[in-house]
């Protein structure tokens, strides 16, 4: 969510936000087809970690990729950490709401919520404060303490 | 076939409800020019309060569609109401209120322009956000009902809704605003919303045409039509542009009755039109000689004092409401700009680099050093290009010198097209707005800079137009651009700053000692010298590595 917040008219931003909520739309999409009994707790620690990773490669890969400029591979390797976050933001939704299914406004409103503390934190604290490169391994940081903190939660049960 | 409906209704709210949001910001980023704050802060209360309309929907509703319905009515009022009240507002806080606010608290009359019209805007995004989120909490209840479980079919509406969202975050900014501005926009996207609202009755409700609720809500949107006939097209322009004149004008009037407002009317009746130019970077507004010399008031207001000495002012052109130049100004910017260089390092380049400076009026004053000279212009905006050699105002003041042989026009990102070039050059010109936007703001990176050094020859000099260098009120800018510099490779003692209404920083690869020769002025017409006084005390800023501004680690270049 972090990333759709510093919007942009210019194509590459265009282009990175496109993809972006293209593939968050595939995310939540794709939810419906998941089994109902693989909704736990578990497998939400697992989309954190893959979400985790993705924060601490993908910027490497992203700064990596200008190796590339000029050709088509450029736009495919670096937008490859856009569509893997994307896609798992979107699956990640829909997944704490079927987790709570009977409070899923609640949830759901705390994830704007969750959206406007990053509009403003991600400029004006984090960027200017920390730097992309540390902003990056931050947010990766708190998805993986969500995922240790569900990965406890799941073991309570 | 209900699903379908279902879909392609949440499609069009979140596209409705996120372009509201867009385009406020976009308004707002219009009048005051503070593209981060602008963007970001919209955008945070815009989701704050969905979340909180979210959070708040009465669960209770007996009937949803009902309840649907009416928060649309709310929705598609807000949305007309809302850019309109934001415009009267400011019109009539301009006529009669800000500068006596500014006369209380004793602070700048932008200041207080600035913080009421983002306080305005807050409102407005927070009330159309938390309308929006009881909207989608409405939609989701509503497939709740229709298929009696809470997380079936949960996925498709949120996809439905993120595409409803990408649609709207690229359509809006590149074809509305660009196209037909925000406050239009508006209206577009108002009237959107108000045939889905019909097209939801046709399909929910067709088997009960003739039920209470149609009469109840016929009403209702009869009234909204008859609205948007008296909104037509037309009548938002006249109001955009009057809003324009009292905005450049600042006509403001003592005392508070309908007879002062009456002479205030009339004297905005008599300035000419703003003549506004949209693209995807800038917003460009050009007054000609037609928009009469009340304008001299605004810059009394400004602070702008040298300008306002000038008795008869021709033009102006602003970008993105700062000001460019004017006809009184542009000569002493412009002649700074292309020959202080020149003069102080004793060196007439021969293959120039120009990054920005798409009107022209800078490569003009560089043609004047002869035929053998090369000049590429790099330049984002092509609207500019085209208006520089298209605009009759804009032809004049620049001689056509766009179609000249010697120059090669490029149209690219500066940042690109530096970083990318294989070629070097002996001097690079820097003309590029202040760096008020994340756009702008790239441009006097340490990344930008770094390729600037590289890509100059070994007796080349670069230039760049900057913020005032004042060591005392703009301490903290000052600051960042020169550690910024100074970390890309240019050394502190190859930096020489100068100006007087205008500043600039000239920095060169070798070390030479920098003084203006003031014996052999070229060039410079008697107002320029005034311009070419050296700014001395750059030795004051500490060297550190903590202001400097890079790409990955941006430092605002804030000036509320």
């Amino acid at each position: 969510m972090l990333s759709a917040t510093i919007g942009n008219t210019f194509f590459c931003y265009s282009l990175t936000i496109g993809v972006f909520i293209l593939f968050l739309g595939l995310g939540s999409a794709s939810f419906d087809w998941i089994p109902r009994k693989r909704i736990n707790f578990l497998n939400l620690a697992f989309i954190e970690i893959i979400m985790s990773i993705n924060g601490l490669v993908g910027i490497y890969i992203i700064t990596k990729s200008s190796l590339f400029y000029g050709s088509e591979l450029f736009w495919i390797i670096a937008l490859i950490p856009t569509i893997i976050c994307g896609f798992f933001s979107g699956l990640e939704l829909p997944f704490l709401i079927g987790l709570a299914p009977k409070k899923y406004l609640k949830v759901f409103g705390l994830d704007y919520i969750g959206m406007f503390l990053g509009a403003f934190l991600f400029p004006f604290f984090f960027l200017s404060y920390l730097g992309i490169f540390i902003s990056s391994f931050v947010v990766a940081f708190l998805n993986f303490i969500v995922a240790i903190f569900l990965l406890y939660s799941s073991k309570g049960k | 076939m209900n699903l379908f409906a279902l879909y392609i209704i949440t499609l069009v709210s979140s596209f409705c409800s996120l372009a509201y949001q867009i385009l406020i910001a976009h308004f707002l980023t219009e009048q005051i020019d503070i593209y981060i704050i602008s963007q970001t802060t919209t955008f945070g209360i815009y989701a704050l309060a969905c979340g909180l309309g979210i959070i708040f929907f009465n669960q209770g509703q007996r009937d949803i569609f009902k309840f649907f319905l009416k928060i649309e009515i709310y929705l598609i009022l807000s949305s007309f109401i809302i850019p309109l009240t934001f415009v009267l507002c400011h019109i009539f806080f301009n006529i009669f209120l800000f500068e006596k606010i500014s006369q209380i608290f004793s602070i700048p009359i932008y200041y207080t322009e600035k913080s009421m019209l983002f306080l305005l805007a807050q409102i407005g995004v927070f009330i159309l956000g938390f309308i929006s989120g009881m909207e989608i909490s409405s939609i989701l209840k509503i497939k709740d009902k229709l298929y009696h479980s809470e997380t079936k079919y949960i996925g498709l509406i949120f996809c439905a809704g993120y595409i409803g969202g990408l649609i709207s975050s690229l359509v809006v900014p590149s074809v509305f605003v660009v196209h037909v501005g925000s406050l239009i926009g508006f209206l577009i996207v108002g009237s959107i919303n108000l045939i889905f609202l019909l097209l939801f009755f046709i399909l929910f409700y067709y088997k009960k045409w003739i039920s209470r609720y149609l009469i109840y809500y016929g009403f209702s949107l009869s009234f909204f039509l008859g609205f948007l006939f008296l909104m037509s097209p037309g009548l938002f322009f006249k109001l955009e542009n009057y809003n324009l004149k009292v905005m450049y004008s600042q006509v403001s009037v003592e005392k508070f009755n309908s007879n002062s407002f009456k002479n205030a009317h009339r004297m905005i009746g008599m300035l000419g039109d703003v003549q506004r130019f949209r693209s995807l970077y800038q917003t460009i507004d050009i007054l000609d000689a037609n928009f009469n010399s009340k304008i001299l008031y605004f810059f009394k207001k400004m602070d702008f004092k040298i300008l306002a000495k000038e008795k008869h002012p021709n033009f102006y052109l602003f970008l993105n409401r700062n000001l460019q130049f004017s006809s009184s100004g542009h000569k002493s910017y412009h002649e700074s700009i292309a020959h202080a260089p020149i003069n102080v390092t004793g060196h007439t380049p021969k293959n120039i680099l120009i990054l920005g400076g798409g009107d022209g009026i800078l490569i003009k004053e560089l043609l004047r050093y002869g035929k053998d000279i090369k000049i590429t212009l790099v330049e984002i905006d092509q609207k500019i290009i085209d208006l520089s050699k298209n605009h009759v105002l804009m032809k004049s003041l620049n001689q056509n010198s766009l179609s000249s042989s010697q120059v090669t026009v490029i149209i690219q990102d500066a940042l690109q097209f530096i970083k990318y070039t294989k070629n070097t050059y002996d001097a690079i010109y820097i003309d590029i707005p202040f760096p008020s936007n994340y756009n702008f703001m790239r441009l006097y990176s340490k990344e930008f800079f770094f390729n600037v050094n590289r890509r100059l020859d070994q007796d080349g000099f670069m230039i760049i137009d900057t913020i005032k260098l004042d060591m005392e009120d703009h301490k903290i800018q000052s600051k960042i651009l020169i550690n910024t510099l100074i970390s890309a490779g240019f050394k502190k003692n190859r930096l020489m700053g100068f100006g007087d209404t205008n500043h600039f920083i000239i920095g060169i690869k070798k070390d030479k000692k920098m003084e203006f020769d003031y014996d052999n002025i070229g060039f410079f017409e008697t107002n320029t010298l005034l311009n070419l006084r050296p700014v001395t005390d750059f030795d004051k800023i500490p060297i550190d590595a903590d202001s400097v501004h890079s790409l990955y680690k941006p430092k605002w270049f804030l000036h509320l």
